[in-house]
């Protein structure tokens, strides 16, 4: 290992060799590889990060180049998975750390086999449902967390550190939204300042949290780059919070089931199942082409006809563009690929 | 005072007869995408016709009620954290220093 390419860390006050050492040894969880993720993955990978599992459901898209910083227009044209196409720029960028890419969705089936062994997870997603499932997967497991969300010129930031007198996401999150109900970066856009800066962010605590730093912050931060805010805000922990205070864990408890779930930047739906479900991409292809357009590779398979357009994955997730809801996601899914 | 920014006056046939010192000015900046609500317009000045008001009665006028604006995360008052349920009993006066943030998801 050569670990020259980490002086100008070392040196740092709050760093050292000792700190070095304790990135080299840890082990991190991202989940979400988008704007977010892909800035906190290159962050932690540069830093000597040891292990770092990524985590995302989606493809490289070409309107993710925007903000996206580790995705090139090649990886669009080829619609690498994100966690693939991270993890091939990653390894150019530092082969000495290990790098596992897995590409999921994240629910309540598989997020506890994600967290569990890992001493930190770092949130890079892009809705709210995933970061309740995260908080209480973490709670129960006492997985130290950081929160992160980016949308137009704002953005926020928060520690979750599973301590007694700490507040944990549902804290400060003092009500679930229902879906539909909030804006996306669909609706009101974002830019690539405030995610670069809430994932930079992130990326600090990180370090700050990984190498026992005494500087770890416990406040909620909120950034408007537009508007030139910034605020540190100190939150409470709940005594009556339904997570941290009652271990009540309402996602984590609910079986996963058939779900269709839009993502955010695009106008598709993602439609994935509870089951371990095993597609082979190429028995599918040779299904499919006789009622329209098909190519695949081992990683993904699109399709394209007159009625639809869809891209599906070896674990069954696919993601139908340009259709009206989820409900029609899951009828074309249906009738395409098999409920 | 903004004037170009009132938006809102509470009690208005009472208006023409209350003096001007009579009413109560705030000022209301929202952050990021909490602007949506209001146009993309960085602040929002309401009058108000008492010299204090709660937290929600203050959303209320001006159009963030607990049933429609889901996005609506805390007010931080003076650099206090005031969330939806606190603000049923938090007192706001003129001279109070108020942000409105959003929840936020993205990324």
């Amino acid at each position: 290992m050569n670990i020259d390419r980490y002086k100008k860390q070392i040196i740092f006050y709050g760093i050292g060799e000792a700190g070095q050492q304790k990135l080299l040894k840890s082990r991190v969880t991202i989940i979400g590889m988008g704007a977010l993720g892909s800035v906190i993955a290159n962050g932690l990978a540069r830093a000597g990060v040891g292990y770092l599992r990524l985590i995302d459901r989606d493809y490289v898209d070409w309107s993710n180049l925007q903000r996206q910083v580790l995705f090139t227009e090649e990886d669009a044209k080829e619609n690498l998975p994100k966690v693939i196409a991270t993890k091939n720029h990653l390894t150019e960028i530092n082969s000495e750390i290990e790098i596992e890419a897995i590409s999921s969705d994240v629910n309540s089936s598989n997020i506890e086999g994600f967290i569990q062994d890992v001493d930190l997870v770092v949130d890079g997603t892009d809705n709210f449902e995933i970061r309740g499932l995260i908080n209480e997967a973490c709670d129960k497991h006492q997985v130290k967390w950081i929160y992160g969300g980016a949308l137009a010129s704002g953005g926020a930031t928060m520690n979750i550190l599973q301590g007694e007198e700490t507040p944990c996401f549902r804290c400060f999150m003092d009500e679930l939204p229902e879906e539909g109900t909030y804006d996306t970066c669909s609706t009101v856009g974002v830019t690539n300042a405030i995610t670069g800066i809430i994932a930079s962010f992130e990326v600090s605590e990180a370090i700050k949290i990984l190498t026992d730093s005494d500087a770890v912050s416990t406040q909620y931060l909120a950034i408007d780059t537009y508007d030139n805010l910034i605020d540190y805000i100190d939150v409470e922990k709940n005594p009556n919070c339904p997570v941290c205070g009652q271990k009540q864990y309402t996602q984590l408890d609910s079986p996963a089931g058939s779900l269709s779930t839009s993502l955010c930047g695009t106008d598709s739906w993602q439609v994935a199942s509870a089951a371990n479900k095993k597609i082979n991409l190429k028995l599918l292809a040779a299904r499919l082409e006789n009622v329209g357009d098909v190519n695949y590779t081992k990683f993904i398979l699109s399709f394209k006809n007159e009625e639809v357009s869809f891209k599906i994955f070896p674990d069954g997730r696919a993601i139908f563009e340009n259709v009206r809801d989820g409900i029609a996601a899951k009828t074309a899914y249906a009738e395409y690929i098999g409920l | 005072m903004e004037s170009q920014q009132r938006q809102h006056t509470q009690n208005t046939s009472d208006y023409d007869e209350k003096k001007e010192e009579d009413l109560m000015t705030l000022k209301i900046i929202m952050v990021g995408s909490m602007k949506n609500a209001f146009g993309w317009k960085p602040s929002v000045t309401v009058d108000v016709d008492k010299d204090e008001i709660t937290g929600e009665d203050l959303l209320s006028l001006i159009g963030l009620d607990r049933d429609e604006a889901k996005m609506f995360g805390f007010l931080l008052v003076n650099g206090t954290k005031v969330n939806r349920e606190a603000a049923v009993d938090f007192i706001i006066k003129e001279g109070d220093t108020i942000k409105a943030f959003p929840k936020t998801f993205g990324g």
